[in-house]
């Protein structure tokens, strides 16, 4: 098999994993060596799906003995199976990265005879890249769920960045959909990593050249819509890892239908706005300082597809706005519908020395479309519809009620003798001030 | 500077485009108590029917004016804004020149804290223009392809500002150990890297053909191949059922797909 047909077949494997950053990491070019890690991360190039490329991402292999129902490359199913040596793949990254098609590598593979001949395969790719090519860019390495603790440790030291993909938010639907993974088995090399960072970390402030641990960062990834886990459960979980296992980024998947296994929730579209609002109140948790029990909790615990969560965050809290632009504190600023950290930390340096009012607030390059309605300047309030919750409200709903549609369209498929007002009739949905409630789930035993 | 006298004249002002060039302007516009109704370069003279209204003075670059108002920008407004300015004049903005000399003289009256005056129309119709100059150089550090002829790696880029001098320091650490030419094919010049330092100097298509010698071969056949693989890795990791051209276009617009080896025709 050429290398072409390999990489078709291997890179079709790896594309369903959603991370591409290549952020984190300030690595520095080696006298001799070739490449450097920049720290805001850089995209090479964008496919036509609209996905940043940044690192050349592909399995080693996708050979596996494991079979989780929703994975493309699990034992049972019925895929083209190839191989990669280590030296075709650090090859292939040393020669992309000359020409700067990319940014590093992103190397991940299935489970191939058992956890630590696949991890031992990593490793090999990464010393030849770091070895023998003196190779300074980015890697993110998979950690391979099972392998011995002193081989990840060994990965670590080589690689920007590690990640080991829960992919299902929930141990019921571990255990349902992936009965060779477990809970424990997931977490375990999680907290190593986690440690091992610390420590390196530790040392490498007290001795120069202390060698270097994931200084990227370690990362996952949460499969969406594969199983009944609420949005409320996926953002909690989310929440725990970034304070308890110090991840740097949770990826969120929009599960698209790669096998029509009967354990598997039927759909046919994937929830791809759905996946959006998490990864919006995802930046949330990390960036404006917000808590995910006050985004959901466990009577409302799925994300209003029609507001941006900070959007609906407000309107729950409407006693807390209007806020005073030129007097809020920097935690209330970030809290403002539509304004960002970047236009925060602007409205925070101007106002020091001015006092803005809403035309100054267009020069700061700041968005009023959402914000005009939570915001004062100088006590002036200047939304487009008087400071009403209901009139507020109306003003920002989409104009088509995006959760009908949403769980429409796949009741739809899945049932259509179920009758749906909405596609009967397609109307205007005026969005009442209450929301509406959580369509029911449909089943035959409703009927 | 002083407030505006009932004394000022209103004057359009020529200048060769160079960096000094505008120093010299705002050297001479200060001490003949004038002010620019427009600056522009003297062979593309932006509103000429102002111009022809106007006085118009051609300024030759006097480098020791210049370096006066160099250092007096340094040292009173700070060196985060003399940055500001030079990127701001690598930007192909129409009128750019003005609102540099805007921006300084408005530096000059309020000193150091000049970048938190944000709402003003001085401070934020510069930081538009530097913002769009610096995003494209990040966009160019990944956007910039390599093809490999003959040992040394060669790329062409059309962008929007003339961004070559601020992209050559990253490529020139990225690539340490490998000859590199990028030619900016809009405006004919090039950043060469030879493994010790880069330099910028004027290129053109005919330059290339010299270089590549009697090799008629314009890619080595090894270089194919890696072309080939990358062209086919690009079509085949986007998934299907998540197609969006328009996230595309917005992330990688149109006009720098030209040049870019997955994309152009």
């Amino acid at each position: 098999m050429d290398i072409s047909e390999k990489l078709r077949i291997l890179s079709d494997s790896a594309k369903y994993d959603v991370s591409c950053s290549s952020s984190g990491s300030s690595r520095a070019n080696t006298p001799g060596g070739v490449g450097n890690a920049a720290t805001a991360g850089i995209c090479h190039s964008f496919t036509a799906d609209g996905r940043c490329i940044s690192l050349l991402k592909i399995l080693l292999t996708n050979y596996c003995i494991f079979d989780c129902a929703y994975c493309v490359n699990r034992l049972s199913n019925d895929v083209e199976r190839a191989a990669f040596t280590p030296d075709e793949v650090a090859d292939l990254t040393i020669n992309f990265y000359r020409r700067n098609y990319i940014e590093g590598l992103f190397l991940s593979s299935a489970i191939i005879s058992n956890p630590n001949h696949t991890m031992e395969l990593l490793i090999q790719t990464a010393k030849k890249l770091r070895n023998t090519y003196n190779f300074n860019g980015y890697i993110h390495m998979k950690a391979i769920p099972g392998a011995d603790e002193a081989l990840i440790k060994e990965a670590g030291e080589l690689v920007d960045r590690m990640s080991i993909n829960i992919e299902l938010p929930s141990n019921d639907s571990l255990k349902l959909l992936a009965p060779q993974k477990t809970k424990v088995n997931i977490l375990t090399p999680m907290s190593f990593i986690k440690s091992n960072i610390i420590a390196s970390r530790e040392e490498q402030s007290l001795f120069k050249g202390a060698p270097s641990f994931v200084p990227g960062g370690q990362s996952t990834q949460l499969i969406i819509g594969a199983t009944p886990d609420s949005d409320f459960k996926i953002i909690k979980l989310s929440e725990n890892l970034y304070n308890h296992m110090n991840l740097k980024r949770v990826y969120y998947s929009a599960y698209i239908p790669v096998s029509t296994n009967p354990k598997l929730v039927n759909i046919k579209n994937s929830p791809l706005l759905r996946e959006h609002r998490l990864y919006q109140a995802d930046w949330l948790l990390r960036f404006y300082d917000f808590k995910a029990d006050e985004l959901l909790n466990s009577t409302n615990s799925s994300l209003n597809l029609n507001f941006d969560p900070k959007t609906d965050w407000a309107l729950r809290n409407m006693d807390k706005f209007p806020l005073e632009i030129n007097s809020a504190r920097y935690k209330d600023l970030l809290r403002i519908p539509g304004i960002g950290v970047t236009c925060v930390k602007r409205i925070y340096r101007a106002r020091k020395v001015h006092s803005l009012n809403f035309e100054d607030l267009k020069k700061l390059g700041v968005m009023l479309k959402r914000a005009q309605y939570f915001i004062t300047c100088k006590g002036k309030y200047s939304g487009d519809v008087p400071f009403k919750e209901n009139l507020i409200y109306s003003r920002l709903s989409p104009r088509f009620d995006l959760n009908l549609i949403e769980s429409n369209k796949n009741t739809f498929e899945q049932l259509s003798i179920f009758p749906s007002p909405f596609l009967e009739k397609p109307k205007i949905i005026i969005p009442n001030l209450i929301p509406p409630p959580p369509p029911k789930p449909v089943s035959l035993l409703d009927f | 500077m002083e407030a505006v006298t009932q004394m000022d004249k209103y004057i359009s002002y020529l200048y060769d485009g160079s960096f000094y060039g505008l120093l010299t302007v705002i050297y001479e516009s200060y001490y003949s108590h004038s002010v620019p109704t427009d600056i522009s370069i003297d062979t593309k003279v932006v509103n000429p029917q102002q111009s022809f209204l106007n006085d118009c003075k051609l300024i030759t670059t006097d480098y020791e004016k210049a370096e006066r108002v160099y250092n007096a920008i340094q040292t009173k407004i700070g060196q985060e804004s003399l940055e500001q300015v030079y990127h701001a004049l690598l930007s192909d903005v129409k009128g750019k020149e003005l609102v540099i000399y805007n921006y300084v003289k408005l530096g000059f009256k309020i000193g150091k804290t000049i970048d938190s005056h944000l709402y003003t129309e001085e401070v934020s119709s510069l930081r538009k223009i530097v913002n769009k100059v610096n995003k494209e150089v990040h966009l160019m550090t990944g956007f910039i392809r390599f093809t490999y002829i003959n040992n040394f790696y060669y790329s062409i880029y059309e962008p929007d500002h003339n961004i070559s001098e601020l992209i050559a320091p990253f490529f020139a650490d990225r690539f340490a150990d490998q000859y590199f030419i990028i030619h900016d094919i809009k405006r004919n010049v090039a950043v060469i890297y030879d493994t010790k330092e880069w330099v910028i100097t004027s290129f053109y298509k005919s330059d290339l053909e010299n270089l590549k010698g009697y090799n008629k071969n314009l890619v080595s056949g090894n270089d194919i191949c890696y072309e080939k693989l990358w062209k086919e890795y690009f079509v085949n990791v986007a998934i299907k059922e998540r197609k969006n051209d328009r996230q595309q276009t917005l992330l990688m617009p149109k006009r720098y797909r030209k040049n870019m080896l997955e994309t152009k025709e």
